[in-house]
């Protein structure tokens, strides 16, 4: 009777968490019932599941921990599998572990081996004596506190970005302002970062879009665009890739993906490109992110840049105050130390709960390098 | 010997298993109740139409949200020769305040939106 109650008591939990939007709500319950059983029964140690989500009253976020754990064997279920927390509306559930399964518009390159470290060094052919902004930043983060006093004397309201006019210097050329045309020819702006001389990264819904014919028709690149002026010319790619969480399930947590770039068309060369790498969560918590990107507010033409300390992290989300606008959707985060740049996460979301990123966790992160070695 | 009262376990006739299912289905009942009454939320786009004081459709305006009541992605739409935008990968329904870029200025408007179906129009 007691675990029965129990079991209520989750369900009840569950059911009001619950984002899935069917009308068979009692396809709903019982979905909710397996779950529930599944994590209890996986639990070996006698202490309920069911208690463990009454301390954290929020299923999503308990569900997210649980993923983190998967990820980053850091859990205390670590044998849960990824997909058995997703909360997807109206789409199958995917099997464990195929939603960083990657997908591509058409493959002109062939797969490359996937290798099983954790940190990618970017490419920077800058002269070191010049010390950009972020770098600045990242040595010494108390002066973001003066920075942005000083702003708030230029810039109208609580908007602490900077604009970057400096695009053709490392990191900032290697940040591309990119031109969507969707399937059903509407287009967009949007922003993606290099990490391989023709490999760009971005977020899932710049290259794959659910309501506007899935695969975009077409993706215009334009590295370091500053107004009117293109330093490093600009290319076109039709040839996309994204993971199946993402064009299966819609899933925030999967919302990534790439452009891999004509052949006879290597900005990277030029430009430099971007590492990127799994942090934790305390390394995440304790670093100053920085984030550019191509903002349609200010005309879509120009590069602006703002840093800050995260504001939470979970398992596949980081959540910062950093200032963003659309158009910035797929931009870098990233953290540098020294003269190291490692990009963390991929710009995608905004909310006035806090803007946030795509996390690079160990898939994501060897999708990315799977698809850097296609730009190569 | 007297036997003891309640051998069978049951309640006003109804034993343990009956009292559960009775208490679950009051229980589930609430739970449906509440859930109908809340308004269903769903993911999707919804179309725009950007015009100017004559009346006539603006193109390569740039459209975007600037905030709302739901978390958004964070890509903007560029209107097109008709005048037409998309806002895209929205929960709806919801409220949100739409920004407006174009060579000739730029303004917010709030929008709120109960349908798929729905079309803005937006008059510059």
């Amino acid at each position: 009777m007691e675990g029965h109650l129990r079991l209520c008591f989750f369900a009840a939990i569950s059911l009001q968490d619950t984002k899935l939007y069917s009308t068979n709500y009692f396809l709903i319950i019982k979905i909710n019932f397996m779950k529930s059983k599944s994590i209890s029964e996986r639990n070996g140690n006698g202490h309920s599941h069911g208690e463990a989500l009454m301390e954290n009253p929020s299923y999503g976020e308990a569900a997210t921990s649980v993923e983190q754990g998967f990820m980053q064997s850091q859990s205390a279920y670590p044998e849960l599998s990824e997909t058995e927390v997703e909360d997807v509306e109206g789409v199958a559930m995917l099997r464990p572990g195929e939603g960083d399964k990657e997908v591509f518009s058409k493959r002109e390159t062939e797969s490359a081996e996937t290798e099983t470290t954790f940190e990618e060094t970017g490419f920077d052919l800058s002269s070191p004596e010049t010390e950009p902004m972020d770098a600045l930043f990242a040595s010494y983060p108390e002066l973001i506190t003066k920075r942005k006093r000083q702003l708030q004397e230029v810039i109208i309201g609580a908007d602490n970005r900077v604009r970057v006019f400096a695009t053709t210097s490392y990191p900032w050329r290697a940040i591309c302002s990119l031109r969507i045309t969707a399937q059903d020819n509407s287009r967009w702006i949007g922003t993606g970062w290099l990490v391989a001389p023709r490999t760009v990264i971005t977020a899932g819904h710049c290259v794959f879009m659910h309501d506007h014919g899935g695969w975009a028709k077409n993706i215009e690149v334009i590295p370091g665009l500053n107004d009117a002026a293109r330093p490093y010319s600009a290319g076109q790619s039709a040839n996309l890739r994204s993971v199946m969480g993402w064009t299966n399930s819609k899933n925030r947590d999967y919302d990534y993906g790439a452009i891999i770039l004509p052949a006879n068309f290597r900005p990277g060369d030029v430009t430099g490109y971007f590492g990127f790498g799994v942090k934790t969560d305390p390394y995440l918590m304790s670093s100053v992110l920085n984030l550019s990107g191509y903002p349609g507010d200010k005309g879509g033409n120009q590069q602006w840049f703002m840093a800050l300390r995260p504001k939470s992290v979970s398992g596949r989300v980081i959540k910062y105050d950093i200032d963003t606008f659309g158009g910035q959707s797929g931009a870098p985060v990233w953290v540098k130390v020294g003269s190291v740049r490692t990009c963390v996460g991929i710009h995608t979301n905004g909310d006035l709960s806090g803007n946030s990123a795509t996390r690079i966790v160990t898939p994501v992160f060897n999708n990315i390098q799977l698809w850097k070695n296609q730009g190569l | 010997m007297e036997e003891p009262r309640f051998i069978n376990r049951k309640i006003g006739g109804w034993d343990y298993q009956q009292s559960f299912a009775l208490l679950l289905f009051i229980f589930l009942s609430i739970s449906c109740n509440s859930l109908t009454n809340k308004k269903m939320e769903t993911h999707g786009s919804v179309k725009g139409i950007l015009k100017d004081t004559s009346g006539h459709p603006v193109a390569n305006a740039i459209v975007m949200i600037k905030e709302g009541n739901h978390e958004f992605n964070d890509i903007a739409s560029v209107s097109n020769g008709q005048g037409e935008f998309f806002v895209s990968n929205i929960v709806i329904p919801g409220r949100y305040t739409l920004q407006v870029q174009h060579d000739s200025g730029s303004f917010t408007k709030e929008i709120n939106v109960q349908s798929a179906d729905t079309v803005i129009t937006i008059n510059f």
